[in-house]
């Protein structure tokens, strides 16, 4: 499969994007990945390049490629692009302690939802800063779950919290649990 | 970037989010819903139809609003549901959040044929 090289960020990733839609048309991924296994493996490339467009520092020319491999049962891509890099564990470890904290942002989560679609991802920052490589895989199996992303609170919705909102006090205040003492 | 808001009922919203829902549009999403919940809505149908694309900080975004409306007693709900959503949805568990619905016409009538929450009525007047 060819290919895809741009050079205008603000276009990166519509053009990633279309690239995927002219690859799923033509039936390029249908011996490798599910359908949902394709969407998985858009999200990831979406991801990452969103990670670049918002987050890269390009000291020179922008280039930024994109090349994907097809194999029995699944994907291999490679993304290679003219930025400095980054800390890429340090990062992850800066988003996994942010997720992990009291009030995650609405932000910080693309890497780790990277990392949560891809198998075996290597990284690779040129020593010069004057580019940046990663590539992973997407198999056919092997997709997992990405609920770690929020936290168990977010995903538990606690309706005490809104009926103690409505209450007759309008206060706002949740109602006291009983310490320990108390019962 | 691509999505249009719909006033259904005094208190509730469709909100037809096009084509994507990701960091280049999702500040502007977060900022309109604000605006709508601030002028009383507070039931929000996301149609998904016809979306290829809601990123992480999109789906950040939604928990934001779902954060602002849930102690007013409003909801987030999810419509027409495509694929690429779907599979978001799926990986990310936040089906356990946000109710779905085949159709905008099918979360509009299990809005109006809810009970309505009663909004705390706070004290006015000069303290």
């Amino acid at each position: 499969m060819p290919t895809h090289v741009f050079t205008d960020l603000d276009r990166v990733v519509d053009g990633v994007h279309a690239a995927f839609d002219a690859w799923t048309e033509s039936g390029a991924f249908d011996r490798a990945l599910s359908p949902d296994g394709v969407e998985v493996f858009r999200l990831a490339v979406h991801e990452w390049v969103a990670n670049l467009v918002q987050h890269a520092v390009f000291p020179g020319p922008t280039e930024v490629s994109f090349g994907v491999t097809v194999f029995d049962d699944g994907v291999r891509c490679a993304i290679a692009d003219t930025s400095a890099g980054f800390d890429f564990v340090g990062t992850v470890a800066e988003q996994q302690t942010q997720l992990e904290g009291p009030a995650p942002s609405e932000r910080g989560r693309g890497l780790l939802m990277v990392l949560k679609c891809a198998e075996d991802l290597a990284y690779e920052r040129a020593a010069d800063g004057s580019s940046q490589r990663v590539a992973f895989t997407v198999r056919r199996t092997g997709i997992g779950s990405m609920a770690h992303l929020f936290r168990a609170a977010d995903l538990a919705p606690d309706p005490s919290l809104a009926d103690s909102l409505r209450s007759p006090s309008g206060d706002g205040l949740a109602t006291p649990v009983p310490s320990p003492a108390d019962r | 970037m691509s999505f249009t808001f719909q006033k259904a009922s005094p208190t509730a919203a469709v909100v037809r989010i096009g084509k994507a829902l990701d960091f280049r549009n999702a500040a502007e999403f977060k900022a309109a819903c604000q605006d709508h919940a601030r002028q009383g809505t507070r039931y929000f149908v996301l149609d998904f139809s016809g979306t290829g694309i809601l990123d992480s900080t999109g789906l950040g975004v939604i928990f934001s609003l779902y954060r602002q409306l849930t102690p007013a007693g409003g909801q987030v709900v999810f419509a027409s549901v495509s694929r690429p959503v779907q599979v978001v949805v799926q990986l990310t568990r936040t089906y356990k959040v946000f109710r779905q619905f085949p159709t905008v016409e099918a979360a509009l009538e299990a809005h109006s044929a809810a009970p309505q929450a009663q909004i705390p009525q706070r004290p006015t007047g000069t303290a």
